[in-house]
C-alpha cells in the first residue's frame, strides 16, 4: 500500500487536528476524494453511464444544507411567483 | 437532439430534488442525442439553483454532459414569435421559457423536449397546432 504526503498549511493543520479529535478517518476523506477527482477529471466518461458521471460529480461539490431553498422547479406557479418576488426585491 | 427544460436541469444538479432519481433514469436513457439548452431555460435554473456550490455543480454538468447551446439563426424572429405564442396562450399564462421550447421545438423538427411540465403533453401546441414531441 502506498502512502501520500500532503504539505499543509497551518490553518489546515488545525482542521486535521479538529478532525483526528472528532474521530473523523484522514484516510477515508482522502480516499473518497481522490476517487472522486478521478472519475470527475480522468475516468473516461465514455464507460460510464451519463447518470454515474452526474452522480460522482454532485459528490465532489457537497451543496451544503443550505444550498437551495426555491421551490420546486415542476411547480410552475411556484417558480414563477418566485422569480417575481426575487426580480422586485432587486428592483422594488 | 434534446431540448432541455428547466425542471430535468435542476432536478439534475440537486440530489435533495424530488425529481433527481427520475431525471438521472431519464439522462441515460437520453443522452445518446445531443443535448440542449436554450437561454430562457438556463436563466430560469440560476433563479432556482441558488449558492456558489449549485451553480458550480450546474456548470460541470453542462460541461461534463456537453450540453450545448441552442443556435438560432434569426434570434429576433424567434422572439416574436415566441412573444406571438405567449399572446394565443394568455388565458393558461405560460411562462416564456415554455414559450421558447415549443418555438425551438417548431424551429428544430426532429427534436423532442425534455420537461416535467404536464402543459407541453396537455395543452400547448406549435404554432401549426402540431404536438411538442416529448422525450419522455
Amino acid at each position: 500500500m502506498a502512502l501520500v504526503n500532503v504539505k499543509l498549511q497551518p490553518e489546515d493543520v488545525e482542521r486535521v487536528r479538529a478532525l483526528r479529535e472528532s474521530g473523523v478517518s484522514l484516510s477515508g476523506i482522502v480516499r473518497a476524494a481522490i476517487r472522486a477527482e478521478y472519475d470527475r477529471r480522468v475516468r473516461p466518461s465514455a464507460t460510464r453511464r451519463p447518470s454515474q458521471v452526474v452522480a460522482a460529480l454532485l459528490a465532489s461539490i457537497p451543496a451544503g444544507p443550505r444550498a437551495r431553498t426555491g421551490p420546486p422547479a415542476s411547480d410552475r406557479r411556484a417558480v414563477r411567483a418566485y422569480v417575481v418576488a426575487k426580480l422586485k426585491r432587486r428592483h422594488p | 437532439m434534446i431540448l432541455l427544460d428547466t425542471a430535468p436541469l435542476v432536478a439534475l444538479c440537486d440530489e435533495r430534488d424530488s425529481l433527481h432519481r427520475q431525471a438521472l433514469a431519464d439522462l441515460d436513457r437520453l443522452a445518446r442525442r445531443p443535448l440542449v439548452l436554450c437561454q430562457p431555460v438556463l436563466t430560469e435554473a440560476c433563479f432556482l439553483l441558488q449558492g456558489r456550490a449549485m451553480r458550480a455543480r450546474l456548470a460541470s454538468i453542462l460541461e461534463a454532459l456537453s450540453i450545448r447551446p441552442l443556435a438560432l439563426e434569426d434570434e429576433a424572429g424567434t422572439w416574436r414569435r415566441v412573444l406571438a405564442w405567449l399572446d394565443r396562450y394568455a388565458e393558461h399564462d405560460p411562462d416564456f421559457a415554455d414559450g421558447f421550447l415549443v418555438i425551438a421545438s417548431a424551429l428544430q423538427r426532429r427534436s423532442r423536449v425534455w420537461t416535467y411540465d404536464s402543459e407541453f403533453r396537455t395543452t400547448w401546441r406549435r404554432e401549426d397546432g402540431t404536438r411538442v414531441p416529448l422525450a419522455r
